[in-house]
């Protein structure tokens, strides 16, 4: 009882080691000096081509799947296909219908037409009645044995027969996931973790190390100066403020001293005012009006 | 020239695809079909044509191996080879052999019947 999940064609794993081994090797031997620069730039070129011939070498394999795919589907489909006589046979992933779990529905179907639902029961229990009858079929123990063992056969596969068929569906299920499912996810996983383990291992060559190191660097000094850059826009600020606190205080002294003055004196002019003072102003301003009215006339 | 063995089961076409079998036209293999037959089947051909049909079939005995070997194919692929099949396997193989074993061994057991001393 095999199914034909064994004829699968499984993807290919691959191999950590080969791989972290021939990047590790070209990233090890690093010149100083000038010509540093031109190694680094070659390295990156050479990590960049061996990704290019992988990404080749990937491409070939789809392409060969499709040209296959097409010639076969021009061979098996093609125009002489003769579809009517010679269909295209599917695995069916049950058995046929089984009455009383022995005999296939095809041979009751095929009395159907003529005799009804209950023709070959009939014919089973009317012929072996017409031949024993006869003394055609003579019963002998062997007979007898017969005559009990099949009802007793066909009450066990009423009874069992589902039983029977979970545990054989959970074996085709678990070779299924066995050939098909789990090398597939194995594939994945392997495919998952190499992308993990380059990148952690990228982060500990030494050309990436140095160059790191540096970008680091180069962060730090920027985060410096922005700092340095902000202390000295507050400083400027709170300077300002403090002179324009200073300018503000001395003008406003200024301006209270100018008005405190002006009033001051204003103030002794007009108590120095008698009353004498007085009558003589607006009898001389009332002389000056009427020298002055003839004149408006 | 006498026929070895070989020649008279490679000329029957034993070892290779039946020499009518184009995959154009037949698609995929299956040994459960008759690549060399063009004839009506059994179950179809009317009772007077009968004789006439008998007197055309290949009676050679690598044809008989042949067609027994499609029998079985055509049982394997229908009861034992998907994927989710039962007790009604077991049962078969039970139930027939016992009945035609019964009824090829008849008479040899049927004289307990009409001895007198078992």
């Amino acid at each position: 009882m095999a199914s034909l999940a064994s004829r699968v064609f499984l993807p290919k794993q691959l191999s950590l080691s080969a791989r972290l081994l021939h990047t590790s090797r070209a990233a090890l031997a690093i010149p100083k000096g000038p010509e540093r620069e031109e190694f680094i730039d070659q390295g990156s070129a050479k990590i960049l081509k061996s990704m290019e011939a992988w990404k080749e070498q990937t491409k070939t394999g789809l392409s060969s799947v499709t040209e296959r795919f097409e010639r076969l589907h021009e061979i098996y489909y093609g125009k002489d296909r003769d579809f009517t006589n010679y269909p295209p046979v599917k695995m069916q992933p049950h058995m046929p219908k089984v009455r009383l779990g022995i005999l296939p529905d095809s041979w009751f179907q095929a009395f159907y037409n003529k005799t009804g639902v209950l023709g070959p029961y009939i014919l089973a229990l009317g012929v072996p009645t017409f031949l024993i009858s006869k003394e055609y079929w003579v019963l002998d123990p062997e007979g007898m044995v017969l005559l009990v063992s099949v009802p007793a056969l066909i009450a066990f596969v009423k009874k069992y027969g589902q039983r029977i068929k979970e545990m054989e569906a959970k074996k085709a299920n678990e070779l299924d996931e066995s050939v098909i499912v789990r090398p597939i996810e194995a594939a994945k996983d392997s495919g998952r973790d190499l992308v993990r383990l380059t990148e952690s291992q990228l982060q500990s060559f030494p050309i990436v190390f140095e160059e790191a190191f540096k970008a680091k660097r180069e962060i730090l000094d920027l985060q410096l100066e922005e700092e340095y850059r902000r202390r000295l826009a507050e400083v400027a600020r709170t300077v300002e403020r403090r002179m324009t606190y200073h300018v503000e205080l001395a003008a406003a002294k200024k301006s209270f001293q100018q008005q405190h003055l002006v009033q001051w004196v204003l103030d002794g002019v007009t108590k120095s005012i008698t009353p004498q003072q007085e009558k003589e102003a607006i009898q001389q301003c009332i002389r000056e009006l009427r020298a002055l009215a003839p004149k408006a006339a | 020239q006498t026929m070895g063995i070989l020649d008279a089961l490679f000329k029957q076409g034993v070892g290779s695809y039946h020499r009518n079998y184009d995959p154009r036209v037949h698609g995929f293999y299956s040994p459960d079909r008759n690549y060399g037959c063009t004839d009506t089947r059994l179950l179809e051909t009317k009772v007077k044509d009968l004789p006439a049909w008998l007197g055309r079939r290949n009676y050679n005995p690598i044809a008989i191996c042949q067609a027994i070997g499609r029998a079985y194919w055509r049982y394997n692929l229908r009861w034992i080879s998907p994927k989710n099949i039962g007790a009604p396997l077991l049962a078969q193989a039970c139930f027939f052999p016992m009945f035609i074993w019964y009824v090829v061994k008849y008479d040899e057991h049927a004289a307990e019947a009409h001895s007198k001393y078992h």
